[in-house]
């Protein structure tokens, strides 16, 4: 009796691989043991219908996504970091020639942020409690970082008055103002002056697109691996 | 005040409780659950593993096999995640239960 309900449930199980032989082994030394002490039918009886039972083991997909949320938050973080890497690396170097700031620049300004990310998302993805402990930090040097590169203050103000002269540069070289030598500043003020010059809307579209993005991919995850809301910790404060 | 009304809630909390008392397989934790609630809680036993497998998943129990006599067995354990979900579950079901008893005492 017991042998056909394991093979029933393993007819319906829709699971596969170690977890599916686990299922199995599992329930199987479970059904003997209960079946020593109130006899097969009864064990059976007890554990219910194989069907039910296997369904109840294979949740819908979008559960399967809701369970599994830390971790693909975790890795969609990580991503994002990756993928950010090369295009920030090509904002560092547009139109400059010989040394870039580049390292200095993200070491001194954004590894801090970075290093904290990599290590929070690294433990969520092994379900340690640091990855959890560490993400509302990060979200904290996540909205530091976005209120600075926003404000234009130091150091992001240098560097993005680095990049539209070097955009200005690949624009305009070298005659944007009648082949006249001219001073960093007056490039700037001209460029300001100018509707024609893009250097300062493709400056503000890379702080607003980089630090809303990242902002809302910190708060993203620091639901994911959390699940902090403000109004579930409204209703924890008002239980304690 | 939200109702830890669906069963899964309060499955999830009787599970982690159980398992708080200590490492336990699968049997054992139905059999605590039976003991500690005097025979009302009789646990639908197929709806305990997936439950367990469940909460494995969520990383609140974490589990081995156990080869000790006479039996192979799954042994659950819970986490600190488990611990810091326990304890989160229990003030919630405290304060509904206190509301519920306040309501029907008058």
């Amino acid at each position: 009796m017991i042998e056909s309900w394991l093979a029933e449930l393993e007819r319906q199980l829709r699971v596969h691989g170690r977890r599916r032989r686990r299922i199995v082994d599992e329930l199987s030394y479970h059904l003997h043991e209960s079946a020593a002490t109130h006899g097969e039918a009864e064990a059976v009886r007890r554990m219910g219908d194989p069907g039910e039972v296997a369904r109840s083991f294979t949740p819908r997909l979008i559960d399967r996504a809701f369970e599994q949320r830390d971790r693909l938050a975790s890795l969609t973080m990580l991503a994002a970091m990756v993928a950010s890497l090369p295009l920030a690396w090509t904002l560092e170097n547009v139109g400059r020639e010989g040394d870039s700031r580049a390292w200095v620049w993200f070491l001194v300004f954004l590894a801090p942020t970075a290093a904290v990310a990599l290590v929070s998302c690294v433990a969520a993805l092994r379900r340690l409690p640091l990855g959890a402990r560490l993400a509302g930090p990060l979200l904290a040097m996540v909205a530091a970082t976005a209120l600075v590169v926003l404000l234009d203050l130091p150091p992001a103000r240098g560097e993005f008055r680095e990049y539209r002269l070097a955009e200005i540069g690949v624009a305009k070289p070298p005659c944007y103002l009648g082949c006249m030598p001219v001073t960093a500043d007056e490039l700037l003020a001209s460029c300001d002056r100018d509707s024609n010059c893009v250097a300062n809307d493709h400056a503000s579209e890379i702080r607003i697109n980089y630090s809303v993005g990242a902002l809302t991919l910190s708060g993203f995850y620091l639901w994911a691996v959390t699940g902090w809301t403000p109004r579930r910790r409204r209703r924890e404060r008002a239980l304690a | 005040m939200r109702a830890p009304s669906d069963m899964r809630g309060q499955l999830d909390l009787l599970l982690l409780s159980a398992v708080s008392a200590g490492p336990a397989h699968g049997y054992g934790v139905i059999e605590r659950v039976r003991e500690q609630s005097a025979g009302a809680f009789d646990l639908r036993e197929g709806t305990v593993y997936p439950a367990l497998h469940r909460l494995e998943r969520h990383g609140l129990l974490e589990s081995r096999w156990s080869d000790e006599a006479p039996r192979r067995r799954r042994v659950y354990a819970i986490t600190d995640s488990g611990l810091g979900s326990l304890e989160i579950k229990r003030r919630e079901w405290s304060a509904f239960a206190g509301a519920v008893q306040a309501v029907i005492a008058r």
